[in-house]
């Protein structure tokens, strides 16, 4: 069987309770429970190299950076392949314009090299499980796109930043954000942003979003609902 | 390339109980869906399917994928573009591979019916959404309206009343259907009005919706539309294998799951089966009933080939 773009690599399926973790806004103490933990374990038992989370906060406002730090430091805990910096966004300005970092909390994933893959907004509910998979490609070989999408790509005439907006209850949304990641981890010429709407009141506003999954292609082409992986690469190229 | 017993196109209730129940049968299945887990997923309460009291359409479909994993029944996650017959097994063609099984199971589901109303089109994402459990949030303290009066939608107001300054529900009919529980918080909700024998005929709006008017000419102002009018079944590759249609649009199955075509069964909310029932209970259950078909169908051509020898 052809390989291709296969998201059952990504399928793996965690306990309920982790999907839903951090609904409680008002705890910052604790996110994931011991029964989590022991099956995000399980899905870093096999990481291959180092990753790093680059955790970007805010003193001056920000509705989940305590809860997002908290989540990740206990992620960090997790897998001795995985090393947590946190950066005050004020006293870094420099770090963060060089991640193009627009709103916090952000989270960087770097791997062996920064695929372009990050996250605006607590990962919880149903982003929990693309945030963790990504965290874990991150560390693996790059995936190999299938001759007839790596021609395509080929053709992109510039690099294509891919922003998905998302609510943590919209249920056709992580396919899209692990689509996305999918691409950056597999080009150099895709980087991919995940954008809880929810929390981003202002942002949503300026991109005019009332509907989720909505996919921004550099800025130009803008796609409300699902779409086909044929579509989705389509538009890399038409947006390049 | 391997050819499977069966391949199962969708992976909704019905294809993931198929392929549970494939892997008891020790049959050689492939699960083919480019949306694992299906509609079902989109239902932000599910109260009626036993063992589950109250639980998420969501959460209930991520049970049923970890189940079906725990068989290691193999998953493709893409588009089935068509599928053909030749001579003994079917060739299924998807968008860049091509799988080879000697028998289909069409469990594709049913995809969102439409107003098909001036506006619709044009306001989708801007207003006009499919999804209550999505975009929800979109409309804190706003007014909208859940066009329909099944449980779908009387789910949806419910949902949309919790964040919403004001939610009607326009249904056609003189008083809403589905299950009475639903219907009760519906009607005693003091956030929810009903215009009951109420049809809407165009959306309105500027670049965002702004309203809907009636065919007895209301306009009711609005900052949503969601549309909960119901399904129409996606009959994939019917045409390609000649599978019998009912009026409805829906695949014409016997109490086996099996359709008019040799060796192609069906099953879920694309048949005409359970009694037009679409839970998915039912789904579930016809998953079932037509691999044990299936598997029965294997045996009995294992014997006459022997006999023939």
């Amino acid at each position: 069987m052809e390989k291709g773009l296969k998201l059952t690599i990504f399928s793996l399926l965690l306990i309920v309770t982790l999907l839903f973790a951090g609904c409680n806004e008002s705890s910052t103490d604790k996110v994931l429970s011991e029964s989590d933990k022991v099956e995000i374990k399980k899905l870093f038992s096999d990481m291959d190299g180092k990753v790093e989370l680059l955790l970007f906060t805010s003193q001056l406002g920000c509705y989940s950076c305590s809860k997002t730090e908290t989540l990740m430091k206990e992620i960090d805990g997790l897998s001795d392949k995985i090393s947590l910096k946190t950066y005050d966004r004020e006293k870094n300005e420099q770090i963060a314009a060089k991640y193009n970092i627009e709103l916090v909390p952000a989270v960087v994933i770097v791997g062996k090299e920064n695929y372009g893959i990050k996250q605006y907004g607590f990962p919880g509910g149903r982003e929990i499980m693309p945030f963790l998979e990504a965290i874990k490609n991150s560390s693996m070989e790059k995936p190999v796109l299938s001759n007839e999408i790596s021609k395509k790509i080929d053709t992109m005439a510039s690099p294509v930043e891919v922003k998905i907006f998302i609510t943590s209850t919209c249920p056709y949304c992580p396919d899209m954000v692990r689509g996305a990641n999918y691409y950056a981890l597999a080009s150099e010429k895709v980087s991919a942003v995940t954008i809880m709407s929810n929390e981003f009141d202002e942002y949503s506003k300026k991109y005019k979003i009332n509907s989720v999954p909505t996919i921004i292609f550099n800025e130009k082409v803008k796609r409300e609902g699902q779409m086909s992986e044929e579509a989705f690469v389509n538009y890399l190229v038409t947006s390049s | 390339m391997d050819v499977f017993d069966v391949a199962i196109l969708g992976g909704g209730p019905a294809g993931i109980s198929a392929g549970i129940y494939a892997a008891r049968f020790k049959l050689n299945a492939v699960v083919i869906s480019n949306s694992l887990g299906g509609t079902a997923q989109s239902a932000h309460l599910i109260e009626n399917y036993p063992g589950h009291s109250a639980i998420s359409g969501f959460e209930l479909m991520q049970k049923f994928k970890s189940h079906m994993k725990s068989f290691e029944v193999p998953v493709i996650e893409k588009h089935v573009h068509s599928a053909s017959k030749e001579n003994d097994f079917f060739k299924i063609k998807l968008s860049d591979e091509e799988v080879k099984a000697r028998y289909i199971l069409i469990a594709t589901g049913t995809k969102r019916r439409k107003l098909g109303v001036p506006g619709e089109a044009r306001f989708y994402g801007k207003g006009v959404s499919y999804c209550v459990t999505c975009d929800a949030f979109f409309y804190r303290d706003k007014t909208v309206a859940v066009v329909g009066g099944s449980d779908a939608a009387n789910m949806a107001a419910i949902l949309l009343s919790s964040m919403a300054k004001k939610v009607y529900v326009i249904y056609r009919k003189d008083k809403l259907r589905g299950e009475l529980v639903w219907i009760e918080r519906v009607i005693t909700n003091p956030k929810i009005e009903v215009l009951y024998e109420s049809n809407v005929v165009e959306i309105k709006g500027k670049d965002f919706v702004e309203g809907v008017k009636l065919e007895d000419g209301r306009e009711i102002p609005l900052d949503g539309v969601f549309v909960e009018i119901g399904s129409i079944p996606e009959c994939c590759c019917a045409s390609d294998l000649g599978i019998e249609i009912n009026q409805k649009g829906y695949i014409q199955v016997d109490s086996s799951q099996k359709t008019n075509v040799d060796r192609v069964y069906a099953a879920g909310d694309v048949t005409s089966g359970s009694n037009g029932l679409q839970q998915i209970v039912t789904a579930a259950s016809e998953g079932a009933i037509a691999i044990k078909s299936i598997f029965d169908d294997i045996e009995r051509s294992k014997v006459t080939l022997w006999k023939k020898d």
